[in-house]
């Protein structure tokens, strides 16, 4: 199992132990899986996934990467090829003078040869769609901002870690840039990796995650399958969180006399049992007034 | 995450002290200083002292919080103390361990002169808890103006003074974000020999610098996009005005050099 959390709680002094910043929280992993989190500003998101990476231990409960506990002394070594993290626009952490040493860093702090390291480098690239003989030694900073995070990107993949973890990879880009990324986090997961995501996009959680973690002032107020996470529109919606289009759509028009299930995440698939629920007349009422 | 930076210890209440016009506590601190340097003997400095106890005491800061902001640094209290404790050799000989000579007059410069040293960080101190940084940007801007004569961009230089202190919060949470970024990616920040630590500083200054540059041009675009165009005949939403009690406290730290000069 990659990944683990027993009963993790952090407090950021020792003046809020008892309104924690994230406070109880458990999961597992699977190798493959997606875990999306999400929740309102604040709700220790952030927190969350600094504790899954080991920049921060946990104040109680155990963080467990591939079964070994991370405040053990010496697990958090080289922790960044076991777990990469993103964070929110990435490609400010760029510094070096081409794309390759940015990507390379990652790898040189791991202490892989370097031939490995031109390897991983020349593979991440090609992840992320960034083209070698083209990006490879231009400044980063000459790059535009949706190739500046790819790059950003490309170096937290370059240490080959199992388990990748993204604070909302999309935010900040334009809707053909978030879907071109989107479709390629897809692509690193089908390869493989593990991918824990935060997003504020319900329709990219609900059309990718195997688990979604629903946080709420620093605990957990839902956890499951979308399935099972975006069945209460309403409770999701009095702590400030939405739920996929199609499914507020869908739970809206059953408020009306209609009865479309609230797990269909494309629009095509509601207007199809849309059209079937109008056609058998299933509305018990006049069905121009929907 | 919330970034708690209290810059320059600035405690927001509303005193006599606080009410002052910032460029006078700014002129008495300095007036008051040079007092302080006019005394020579150690009783003296009791007079100054108590002074500045009762200026404590009227700015209703509480005595603890302003000890707390110099107990840092009170180390640098040593120094005096051991300079003339160990190398002043006139006087009656009061301790003699070797080398080490203590004498009478030895120990009453050691404590004079750190008495003075702390009566200077105390009074630096009190005006920073009683003066807000933007109160002190407006001072040196107003105070800087009859310059402008000879070619000293006043307005600017207050307007630069401001914006740096105004960025310094989000430049900490710039720095945080990019250290730990880069740890996630590895980076070894903590050992190595000294040329191993400077090299590890690279990851780390060039995106700060990138980002202050960002942070520059969009402060420049938003306050262009709002007809900012520099200058010194801009208007000021808070005007700087000399009150009486200004006045009064003019008379009373003038009093304490005149006392200090002739009988202390």
């Amino acid at each position: 199992m990659p990944l683990a959390l027993e009963r993790v709680s952090y407090s950021y002094t020792s003046y809020d132990v008892n309104a924690p910043a994230v406070r109880d929280v458990s999961l597992a992993l699977e190798d493959g899986e997606f875990l999306g989190i999400i929740g309102h500003t604040g709700s220790g998101k952030s927190t969350l996934l600094q504790l899954m990476c080991g920049l921060l231990l946990p104040t109680s409960g155990r963080v467990l990467i591939d079964g070994e506990d991370l405040s053990q002394n010496g697990t958090r070594k080289k922790v960044h090829t076991k777990v990469g993290m993103a964070f929110q626009y990435p490609e400010y952490q760029l510094f070096a003078p081409s794309v390759v040493e940015d990507i390379a860093f990652g790898p040189r702090n791991a202490g892989m040869p370097a031939a490995e390291i031109d390897q991983r480098v020349q593979e991440a690239m090609a992840a992320l769609g960034l083209d070698y003989d083209r990006y490879a030694w231009k400044s980063p900073f000459e790059l535009s901002g949706g190739e500046m995070r790819r790059v950003a990107l490309a170096g937290v993949l370059a240490s080959n870690p199992k388990i990748l973890i993204l604070d909302e990879p999309t935010a900040g880009l334009d809707p053909a840039g978030r879907n071109r990324l989107m479709q390629t986090i897809k692509e690193i997961n089908t390869a493989g990796k593990t991918i824990i995501m935060v997003s504020h996009s319900m329709e990219d959680i609900a059309n990718h995650a195997t688990q979604v973690l629903v946080l709420n002032q620093g605990g957990v107020f839902s956890h499951g399958t979308p399935e099972q996470v975006f069945a209460q529109p309403i409770a999701l919606r009095a702590i400030n969180l939405g739920v996929p289009q199609t499914t507020a759509f869908a739970s809206d028009l059953n408020e009306r006399g209609f009865d479309l299930p609230l797990n269909l995440y494309s629009i095509d698939a509601l207007a199809d049992a849309i059209a079937l629920q109008l056609e058998s007349g299933l509305t018990g009422g006049d069905s121009h007034a929907v | 995450m919330p970034y708690e930076v209290a810059i320059g210890q600035y405690y927001n209440i509303n005193s006599l002290i606080h009410r002052l016009d910032p460029r006078i506590k700014l002129t008495l601190l300095l007036v008051f200083i040079i007092a302080t340097f006019f005394v020579s003997t150690l009783p003296g400095l009791l007079v100054p002292l108590l002074f500045l106890l009762l200026v404590i005491a009227l700015s209703r800061v509480p005595f603890s919080t302003v000890l707390k902001a110099i107990a840092p640094i009170s180390f640098i209290f040593i120094f005096p103390l051991l300079f003339n404790f160990f190398f002043i050799s006139s006087g009656q000989e009061l301790l003699h361990w070797g080398p080490i000579l203590v004498t009478d007059e030895g120990l009453w410069r050691g404590f004079f002169m750190t008495l003075r040293l702390f009566l200077l960080f105390l009074s630096a101190n009190v005006l920073m808890l009683t003066t807000s940084s933007i109160a002190l940007c407006d001072a040196v801007g107003s105070m800087l103006k009859p310059f402008e004569r000879f070619g000293v961009p006043s307005f600017e230089i207050s307007m630069m003074l401001s914006i740096a202190l105004r960025f310094i919060p989000t430049l900490l949470e710039d720095f945080d974000r990019v250290r730990k970024a880069q740890l996630a990616r590895g980076a070894n920040l903590n050992s190595g020999g000294p040329i191993a630590r400077i090299k590890a500083l690279v990851p780390l200054l060039v995106p700060m610098f990138a980002q202050s540059f960002r942070h520059a041009e969009d402060l420049a675009y938003a306050m262009e996009s709002r007809c900012y165009h520099g200058g010194s005949n801009r208007t000021h939403y808070h005007l700087l005005k000399i009150e009486l009690r200004d006045y009064l406290a003019v008379i009373v730290v003038a009093i304490l050099l005149v006392v200090s000069i002739i009988w202390l």
